[in-house]
């Protein structure tokens, strides 16, 4: 099945507009206060407080599957449409982007820190799953250690039945010199993210430079090799990629919880102060 | 360390009726059908009077009281010891009459509970509850819904009913095909019955020439009438159109009963000419000589591509085919063949009502009655969908003809993963986990085709032969719901099921202990292990957690025949 | 035949909620199969537990990660593959629960921490500060910190919960200092609608602090204006009503300058026109001006062209008039002037050498008609010879009795009695007054058959109090019904011609009513300063520096109805004509437009009245400096 010819429209186009909506009615009505020479920052702050809550409470939700409070999917687009809105809101209500205060600034600055681990985790999780999907392989993260100590075990293996049958250490020495730091464990982590084909060129060419000095019979060992290698970069593709979007949430999460704690402290202080 | 040990369970640890005693036994063996049985034939481990015991049970019903509800899926058959019964041919009874109640989903607070109820260990069981005794219920039986009609004579009226008197056999269908109950029966005077659960009629008919021949005989007779009751073109009949229709029937198998035996090994083949082994049932471009109505298992339909077959959708039970080929023939068009070829996949089960006799009772009376064009439209409909199927592309129809070459279309709730949403985050499975008292019943790894991966998740298949070798039954279809589930208190761990399982879908665990101390036989020190598979959340208030928690929409159970029809679900 | 790996003995469940990871994965090596113990201790030491059967040790490893092995357990029970254990770590979930637990208390830490730290450094790093205060306010609440205008930090965190549940009355600490010229929770600080409920305002509605050191108010808006105003408009161009018909000029001048007669026809004269001033800014200096350009004073502006005029108008107080009969006291009069004893020709017949009528100021003093010699011939005679005796003094007597408080000082101010006495004497004796030089000096001084008054020059003191004199008598109830005396005398000393010094050629005179109703007539001799507007603001410099010198007159066009000087004519000065046209809208449309230039409400209106500061602001700095010899 094809994903469908011609035009559709983005998933979660709903809630966009919704939102749009209601920033727009949030705005208009800011404006009207202002104009009527209310104090706007009130209205303006507590509507970013429930859409900073509705984002937090994505979190809530996650730990609590069971619970019939709407699939999840649901939730993300929600909680990504309403993390784009959020921002605008925050210049909404702030009026500024950089404040002149020393806490105005440390919470703008993890606000910002946290929409933009938001937005690089949604790029991420746009452009990655279809990248491993091409790999034409899959592995379950947990499983790659098992997975890599399995071909580390057959390459060796392979080379050193090919020492002991070819009587010649060629394959041997290379292995040790240079391809076993390749099979020791993942490798090549920068280069898989950003989708260099810088591995797959080492690989081949790791591979290939032995060439010249295997007679036939080594050269056999030498393509199994090279096919085990082949596998051993796709999971380390795998690796980069699958750990990449495990942990940008340990960034993502924690400055959740700063935020958190932040807006409440800031609600006192406007509490004690201002109100 | 402390070593907790269990009794290894046996097959009848638990008897199907717990107030058997033997004098009922000995009753039985007055009955005439019992008393007909050889029971030498029996073996030791498995003696008729341990059957008559322990796999069955004689129940006691009032005026009123339904027996069998027409769709459940029952595993068990009757043999009625005295009173009167009354079939419900047609309509049939309305739901809301048969008293059908749903499986009992946890209320939200009992959901909510689960969140403290995280474990520190896997797989977790009350020792206490199993410890030194053996798994008996006591005083009660399992719980049968003794539904009752209220108004029986009204019943009567509205319905064409037959009769059952001492001596009639019923149910047998249901329990030995894995399909559900034709028809509802219940109780027009207080009856006794002795009901025998299918394990034991396996046996009786294994070993009893009598029983073997009463069951296969009535398996054809009443289960071709049933089942062309059942065709929606047929369904409208009279009685005695139906029984020329049914009696010019011919009953046709393509394949192996136990086709998931050879499964695994034709996984190993080169798929393409795999597929040319497949029986061909009818071929493109043959004469339409029949309407083809498939009772059991499933059957490819494709058409030629070139030096291949294109797979274009399958037919599973209840479905037929050749209405509109017939149809246009008897019009007078010329040249009219099979448009599609239809092969078995590993098992099909057909009935074949010859041409004559549609034409005869089917198009003729559809003239009389004015129907003609009412019913012509419904078959032009589905011959269009059928051409929108043919005229898909290949790539559009890539998935199917996979699913199809792998036996996936035995699944109804097959969990497929959209790989290019996917971000590899386990949600589904901690949900699954969470949902199970901590413990997965699925591993998010399976088959791929493109971007496209079955997990290894039990699909709830239309054809559940992991049910076939269950000894206790702990294995069932679920009264409602249809979703096939394992009854972790009466299983014994024996493997067969898991085993079965053409998919891998089934999984041993082995049980520990609130402390987290593994749970072993005390005799050998072997773990005691338990089959676990998904079971559809089916006491979950959100359905299955696992689609419920895909936050990149990339989860979906689906049946394919489903996505094969339907142009708009291809990209979720 | 491939092994399937998904087989059910092949691969076991994954659980991710486990917390932990086998430790040899982490390491890259084959992870065991049992996996970490639930208390994170190793699990995979051994790969079975054996089994005692009949004497025999059995190997106990599950089916499916290998079954039985094939060496078996070792003699003494223990299972043949043990490895060393491995360390297990956390797994992600785990860390990350962790990572954020550290973070919340980190963030916790840093605010109880900088809490603590206020005090001591102010506004840098601290937690709770709203950000820098404005330039003006920064300096003096550094001590006092945020109690200097929030109340708060009473007694920490006690203090701060009292502040949650205490409305917020910031409004009214700005108003220790700042004043205004109404109260300041009142909108434009001018209880303007009585009769209406209006709400109350805040100071915080339109100012805000803590933007920075540049900032103190926010822009207000043109909109925001409108929220108040009943006729709500869009902007200048759309909607602002129309100035006022006589906009920018509200009242009749105090000072009659005809601007086009003189700008089309004095100035012109070749008899002036070296001395006329270039253009407007030579009389009208707009340096440091806003909304109201005074002209110079006149010394700088008039007095060039105006000065000789005023001296050349003289105030006759007395002057001999035909007499009838000669009623003087010869004997008394030679007593009193020190003649020598010399006969004096006693003529039969008394012949006046005067033929004038006397003076009306006389006239209305003396009460008596100028007309009828009879009646006013003894009282000037005898007023003649009080003159040569005691010289003024009868004379300011006269004076003082006409108003409540005495003011001859004011009117003879600069009278040498020697003026009175010898014209008086001269007089007496039926004979002229021979001044002894001219008079050019200016001053009292007797001529011939006057006493007369020369203005010295402008704002001559005497000549103001004349003409108050005249103005205000004028008015008072007369008891002997001699209004029309007053009148007389008024209209001599005020005529535009004639009048002492000719002030009233330029001075005008105005009708004004007292606290009873009663009309009375006034001149105001300053020049009229402009009706206050507190709430609109103009700023000349700003235009004329903008758009040249010369360019007075774009906006000041000169009115070609030649009604000006008649309007001074009448004394109302409700009904009068300007000599400039009014200033309408389009005038300032030609720049403050859509398209061209600021049209805010701001640009041209102030929304406070009188904004200032209060003592108090400087109170507590200034002491006042002991004046010691």
């Amino acid at each position: 099945m094809n994903k469908q010819q011609g035009f559709s429209l983005p998933r979660g186009w709903g809630y966009a507009s919704l939102a749009s909506l209601i920033f727009i009615s949030t705005w208009a009505w800011a404006v009207r206060t202002e104009n009527s020479l209310g104090i706007s920052d009130f209205f303006t702050g507590w509507v970013l407080f429930f859409v900073i809550a509705l984002l937090a409470l994505f979190g809530a939700r996650k730990r609590l599957p069971f619970l019939p409070l709407g699939p999840a999917s649901r939730w993300l687009k929600i909680h990504v449409v309403g993390g784009f809105m959020a921002v605008f809101m925050f210049w909404l209500h702030t009026g500024e982007v950089w404040p002149s205060s020393f806490y105005g600034q440390l919470l703008t600055v993890l606000f910002y820190a946290i929409s933009i681990s938001g937005l690089i985790g949604l790029l991420m999780e746009t452009v990655f799953p279809s990248q491993l999907t091409h790999t034409k392989m899959e592995v379950i993260y947990e499983r790659i250690p098992k997975e890599l100590a399995e071909i580390r075990n057959e390459v060796e293996a392979l080379v050193e039945e090919c020492t002991k049958k070819n009587a010649s250490s060629v394959l041997a020495e290379h292995y040790l010199e240079t391809l076993r730091w390749y099979f020791q464990r993942p490798r090549f982590f920068m280069s898989n993210i950003y989708g260099s084909e810088k591995p797959q060129h080492w690989v081949h060419q790791q591979c290939m430079i032995l060439e010249r000095f295997l007679n036939e019979k080594e050269c056999k060992y030498l393509d199994k090799v090279y096919l085990l290698a082949e596998k051993k970069r796709k999971i380390d593709f795998h690796y980069a990629l699958q750990k990449m979007l495990k942990t940008w949430l340990l960034i993502h999460i924690p400055l959740a919880g700063a935020v958190m704690v932040m807006v409440f402290w800031h609600l006192m202080v406007i509490q004690v102060f201002f109100v | 360390m402390t070593i907790t040990t269990q009794e290894r369970p046996q097959r009848w640890d638990e008897p199907f009726g717990s107030l058997m005693t033997d004098a009922d036994v000995e009753r039985l063996f007055k009955v005439p059908e019992i008393s007909g049985i050889e029971e030498n034939k029996f073996p030791s481990h498995c003696s008729l009077k341990g059957i008559l015991k322990n796999d069955a049970r004689i129940i006691k019903y009032s005026a009123g009281d339904i027996v069998i509800r027409e769709g459940d899926y029952g595993n068990s058959a009757f043999l009625v010891l005295g009173g009167t019964l009354k079939v419900v041919l047609f309509p049939g009874l309305p739901a809301d009459l048969l008293g059908r109640t749903t499986l009992k989903k946890k209320t939200f607070w009992q959901a909510l509970k689960q969140l403290w109820g995280y474990r520190k260990f896997p797989e977790v069981r009350n020792a206490k509850k199993i410890e030194g005794e053996p798994l008996v219920r006591e005083g009660q039986e399992p719980g049968i819904a003794q539904v009752f009609l209220q108004d029986v004579p009204t019943v009567l009226d509205q319905n064409k009913t037959a009769s059952l008197g001492k001596g009639a056999l019923f149910g047998e269908l249901a329990a030995l095909g894995r399909t559900p109950r034709t028809a509802t029966i219940f109780a027009e005077t207080g009856a006794e019955l002795l009901e025998i659960r299918w394990q034991g009629l396996r046996e009786l008919r294994k070993y009893d020439e009598g029983w073997r021949r009463i069951i296969d005989e009535r398996y054809r007779k009443n289960a071709l009438t049933a089942h062309l009751r059942a065709t929606s073109i047929f369904s409208h009949l009279e009685d005695d159109e139906l029984q020329k229709v049914s009696d010019a029937t011919l009953f046709e198998t393509y394949g192996q009963f136990d086709w998931h035996l050879t499964y695994n090994k034709l996984q190993n083949q080169d798929k393409i000419s795999g597929s040319k082994d497949e029986p061909t049932i009818v071929r493109q471009g043959d004469y339409a000589d029949g309407v083809l109505l498939v009772r059991g298992g499933f059957a490819r339909v494709s058409v030629n591509r070139g030096n291949g077959q294109q797979t274009i959708t399958y037919l599973g039970a209840g479905d037929f085919y050749g209405v509109d080929e017939i149809y246009r023939n008897w019009k007078g068009e010329a040249n009219v063949g099979m448009r599609v070829t239809i092969s078995a996949i590993g098992y099909t089960e057909l009935l074949r009502v010859p041409s004559k006799i549609v034409e005869k009772h089917l198009f003729e009376e559809w003239g009389k009655q004015g129907k003609a064009e009412r019913s012509t439209k419904k078959t032009y409909k589905s011959s269009r969908r059928l051409q929108d199927s043919i005229d898909r592309t290949l790539s559009d129809g890539a998935l199917l003809e996979w699913a199809v070459s792998e036996r996936l279309v035995n699944g109804t709730q097959a969990m497929l993963i959209n790989l290019d949403s996917c971000v590899r985050c386990d949600d589904c499975v901690s949900a699954c986990a969470a949902a199970h008292d901590g413990n997965p019943r699925f591993i998010r790894h399976g088959k791929t085709f493109e971007n496209w991966m079955v997990a290894n998740a039990c699909m709830h298949c239309a054809d559940p032969v992991c049910m076939i070798g269950c000894p206790t039954g702990a294995i069932h279809r679920s009264m409602s719901g249809g979703m096939v589930i394992i009854n972790d208190d009466t299983c014994i761990g024996c493997e067969t099921c898991a085993n079965s399982c053409p998919y891998s879908n089934i999984r041993m665990v082995s049980i520990n202990d609130n402390e987290g101390h593994l749970i072993t036989d005390p005799q050998n020190q072997k773990p005691i292990l338990k089959a676990t598979k998904c079971d559809l959340c089916a006491d979950q208030v959100t359905g299955p957690a696992c689609v419920y928690a895909c936050p990149q929409d990339a989860l979906k159970r689906v049946n394919f025949q489903e996505i094969g029809f339907d142009e708009q679900t291809t990209g979720f | 035949m491939e092994e399937n790996k998904f087989g059910k003995d092949q691969s076991q469940y994954e659980r991710p909620n486990h917390p932990y990871r086998c430790g040899r994965a982490i390491l890259w090596q084959t992870p065991c199969t049992r996996g970490p113990a639930t208390g994170g201790a190793c699990g995979g030491t051994r790969e079975c537990t054996p089994f005692l059967k009949n004497d025999r040790w059995e190997c106990r490893r599950d089916k499916r990660f290998g079954g039985p092995c094939e060496e078996g357990p070792r003699p003494n029970g223990e299972c043949c593959i043990q490895r060393p254990a491995c360390t297990p770590h956390s797994s992600l979930r785990i860390i990350r629960g962790r990572v954020t637990l550290l973070v919340l208390l980190a963030v916790i830490a840093l605010i109880v921490g900088s809490l603590g730290l206020d005090s001591h450094f102010n506004g840098l790093v601290s937690i709770s500060d709203a950000g820098p205060l404005s330039k003006s306010h920064i300096k003096f609440t550094e001590k006092q910190g945020c109690n200097a205008c929030h109340q708060v930090n009473d007694q920490g965190i006690s203090g701060w919960v009292k502040a949650v549940f205490r409305p917020s009355n910031l409004s009214d600490k700005c108003v220790t200092c700042h004043s205004f010229g109404g109260d300041s929770s009142v909108a434009h600080n001018n209880n303007m609608l009585t009769d209406k409920k209006v709400s109350k305002t805040q100071c915080v509605m339109c100012h805000r602090e803590h933007s920075g050191t540049s900032k103190v108010t926010r822009t207000l808006s043109s909109k925001q204006c409108n929220s108040c105003h009943k006729n709500k408009f869009e902007s200048f161009e759309n909607g602002h009503p129309e100035f006022s018909q006589k906009y920018p000029y509200f009242s009749r001048d105090t000072i009659k300058y005809d601007h086009s007669s003189h700008l089309n026809k004095h100035f012109s004269n070749p008899k002036f026109s070296d001395k006329a001033p270039e253009s407007c800014v030579a009389c009208h200096t707009i340096t440091l001006s806003d909304r109201e350009i005074k002209p110079g004073n006149y010394e700088t502006i008039c007095a060039n062209c105006h000065n000789n005029q005023i001296n050349k108008k003289e105030l006759i107080v007395i002057r001999l008039p035909e007499l009838l009969q000669n009623r003087i006291d010869s004997s008394k009069l030679i007593e009193a002037c020190n003649f020598p004893e010399t006969k004096m020709e006693v003529e039969e017949e008394f012949l006046s050498v005067s033929t004038e009528q006397p003076a009306l100021v006389s006239a209305f003093l003396l009460n008596f008609s100028e007309e009828d010699p009879e009646s006013y011939g003894k009282p000037l005679q005898d007023l003649i010879m009080s003159m040569a005796e005691e010289s003024t003094t009868s004379f300011a007597e006269l004076i003082d009795n006409q108003t409540p408080t005495p003011i001859s000082e004011n009117l003879l101010a600069g009278l040498n009695p020697e003026v009175m006495k010898r014209a008086a004497c001269a007089w007496g004796l039926n004979r002229e007054y021979e001044s002894p030089a001219d008079p050019k000096y200016g001053g009292w001084y007797a001529d011939m058959l006057e006493i007369r008054y020369k203005p010295a020059g402008h704002a001559d003191s005497v000549a103001k109090s004349w003409i108050e004199f005249a103005l205000a008598v004028a008015t008072e109830k007369n008891v002997n019904g001699s209004e029309s005396r007053a009148v007389a005398m008024r209209e001599q000393i005020l005529s535009v011609k004639d009048g002492v010094g000719g002030c009233i050629k330029c001075h005008a005179i105005m009708e004004l009513k007292d606290t009873k109703g009663d009309s009375y007539l006034t001149v105001d001799w300053n020049y009229k300063n402009e009706k206050k507007q507190p709430y609109v603001k103009y700023k000349h410099e700003n235009h004329v520096n903008m758009m040249g010198e010369s360019s007075c007159s774009s906006c000041h066009v000169l009115n070609k109805d030649e009604g000006y000087m008649a309007s001074f004519k009448e004394y109302d000065s409700t009904n009068w004509v300007n000599n400039f046209k009014s200033i309408n809208k389009k005038t300032c449309m030609q720049c403050h437009s859509e398209d061209e230039i600021n049209m805010e409400c701001q640009a041209c209106h102030i929304y406070h009245l009188k904004p200032g500061f209060k003592k108090n602001m400087l109170a507590i700095k200034a002491e006042p400096i002991p004046i010691t010899p």
